[in-house]
């Protein structure tokens, strides 16, 4: 009787850890749907564009950023990723970088 | 001029008459019991919908008893005992209900479409929302699972038929049927009838062993939710369908047909196929339904249940449903002092995977003590996971219990 006993509280603790997995599988597809569900491309698109353009600006290439930013986008997004835009102007004091950007306005 | 033979006339009453006392007593007390059920399913104390073809069929078929030609007693309704293929092909021209019982009953297709109906009844989305505290009551509920392998064990059965009787614990019919037929072939007519016969007297049964564990004011807790309840859409609960009935069929080929019928149920309404639902939901359903009830009604026949095999499967049977309810209520208490008492103990009974009765005994009993309480999301989680739970035992007992029998003399 005794390895009977001790057999049924084998395969008892083995169907609580495999179903406390299976409660996690649960947990983790939920939580994978739950991401699926926010996420959105065109978001992300957007996020790694803005990404891509403050990168070029840190190289200080900043024609060739807003000319991205320009062939990739309408205007009114640039609104969106540079509500600041004539702050930065300010704080971009060097004559060439300031001839670029006037030159940038110029073409538009 | 020839007598006229009243008995051959009558032959119900003759064949009573030419019982001994105890088939006697045994047929009189069924057709009282299955006017009892009608009455008690009409006055909605039991399950209607189960009850009342059941409670006829339990009637009709102890009264219907006539001579065989072979002289021996029997009925024109189902033989559920033959199992050689080619006198069964002889009963099925014969019994008006044995291609039901044969065909649909002992291979699981009508609990399928059970199945499929509550599928499309579902929401997933309460699953989703607290996956670890389900999973926890359900194993909790599984504690008759377990305990009666030993004590059916102690009794004299062997090890493949405690394991195939202890099943009835997990309150799931197919799972039942399943285990018996690969573990257990020669119990497994009686252990299937004492299963279903057993489920559906859940519905009546429950409610008394909730009231006796739980107290009213526990009974009458209203869970305050913290935060509101995610509501997902139904693009994410048919992701979640499909992907949970695959990676569950993958891991428990054994209950493989019925998360698939679950789960084609789920995914039928999620996707919005109107006149699939209303069919699947409505005709199918209740269809399938009445005629379980019918059968259960007609496997209640006195020869069959005084079988001496079965008398002991039947007690076995009741014991292990009435431990997994009471290791079901006792997982309830356990998250009731985990969460300080914002969690309602009777949740644990719809740990019992008899989907959806449990859940729906659960909310009557607490709506009656409390209008205001509503716990059915958080026990219809319970629910489907007491069938995912039920299912990691089948598939536990038919791998290891071979193993075990071999290792232990």
């Amino acid at each position: 009787m005794f390895p009977v006993i001790l057999s049924t509280l084998a395969m008892m603790a083995g169907a609580f850890i495999i179903g406390f997995a299976v409660a996690y599988l649960i947990k983790f597809i939920s939580l994978s749907l739950n991401f699926i569900e926010n996420f959105s491309l065109k978001h992300t698109i957007l996020l790694y564009k803005r990404f891509y353009s403050i990168r070029k600006i840190h190289e200080y290439n900043i024609q060739q950023a807003l000319q991205t930013l320009q062939s990739n986008m309408k205007d009114d997004m640039l609104d969106y990723f540079y509500p600041n835009k004539d702050k930065v102007r300010k704080e971009m004091n060097t004559q060439e970088e300031t001839n670029i950007i006037f030159s940038y306005h110029g073409n538009r | 001029m020839e007598t006229v033979d009243i008995g051959k006339l009558f032959q119900g009453i003759s064949t009573l008459v030419q019982s001994d006392s105890t088939i006697l007593i045994a047929r009189i007390g069924l057709i009282f019991l299955g006017i009892l059920l009608v009455y008690l399913g009409r006055k909605g104390v039991l399950e209607p919908l189960v009850m009342i073809p059941m409670g006829l069929g339990m009637a009709a078929i102890n009264a219907g008893v006539l001579f065989m030609p072979d002289g021996s007693q029997g009925n024109l309704f189902v033989d559920p005992m033959e199992a050689d293929p080619i006198r069964l092909i002889d009963v099925m021209q014969i019994d008006f209900l044995q291609p039901l019982y044969t065909l649909m009953f002992s291979n699981g297709l009508i609990a399928c479409f059970i199945f499929m109906g509550i599928g499309v009844l579902l929401d997933v989305g309460y699953l989703l929302q607290r996956p670890i505290m389900c999973m926890f009551i359900a194993l909790c509920a599984e504690l008759g699972t377990f305990l009666t392998l030993p004590i059916a064990h102690a009794m004299g059965l062997s090890l493949r038929d405690s394991a195939s009787i202890a099943m009835v614990g997990g309150a799931d019919g197919p799972m039942v049927l399943f285990t018996s037929l690969s573990l257990s072939k020669d119990l497994f007519v009686p252990i299937t009838v004492v299963a279903y016969l057993y489920l559906g007297l859940a519905y009546g049964g429950y409610p008394y062993l909730v009231k006796l564990m739980v107290p009213k004011k526990l009974r009458a807790i209203k869970m305050e939710r913290k935060k509101k309840p995610k509501q997902y859409s139904s693009g994410t609960k048919l992701t979640f369908s499909v992907v949970l009935c695959t990676v569950l069929c993958f891991l428990f080929p054994v209950a493989a047909p019925l998360f698939f019928s679950l789960f084609i149920g789920v995914a039928v309404r999620e996707s919005g196929m109107k006149h699939v639902i209303d069919f699947i939901g409505g005709p199918l359903l209740y269809g399938s339904t009445f005629f379980l009830g019918i059968l259960l009604g007609v496997l209640c026949e006195a020869h069959l249940l005084l079988d001496p095999k079965i008398l002991i499967l039947l007690v076995l049977g009741i014991l292990a449903l009435l431990l997994s309810g009471i290791g079901g209520i006792l997982g309830g208490y356990v998250m009731y002092f985990v969460t300080k008492g914002n969690f309602n103990p009777v949740i644990g009974i719809a740990g019992v995977s008899c989907v959806p009765t449990t859940a729906k005994v659960a909310q009557k009993i607490v709506g009656k003590d409390n209008s205001a309480s509503m716990i059915l999301p958080e026990a219809l989680g319970a629910n489907i996971s007491g069938v995912i739970t039920t299912a990691i035992i089948t598939g536990i007992y038919i791998t290891l219990i071979p193993m075990i029998e071999k290792m232990i003399p």
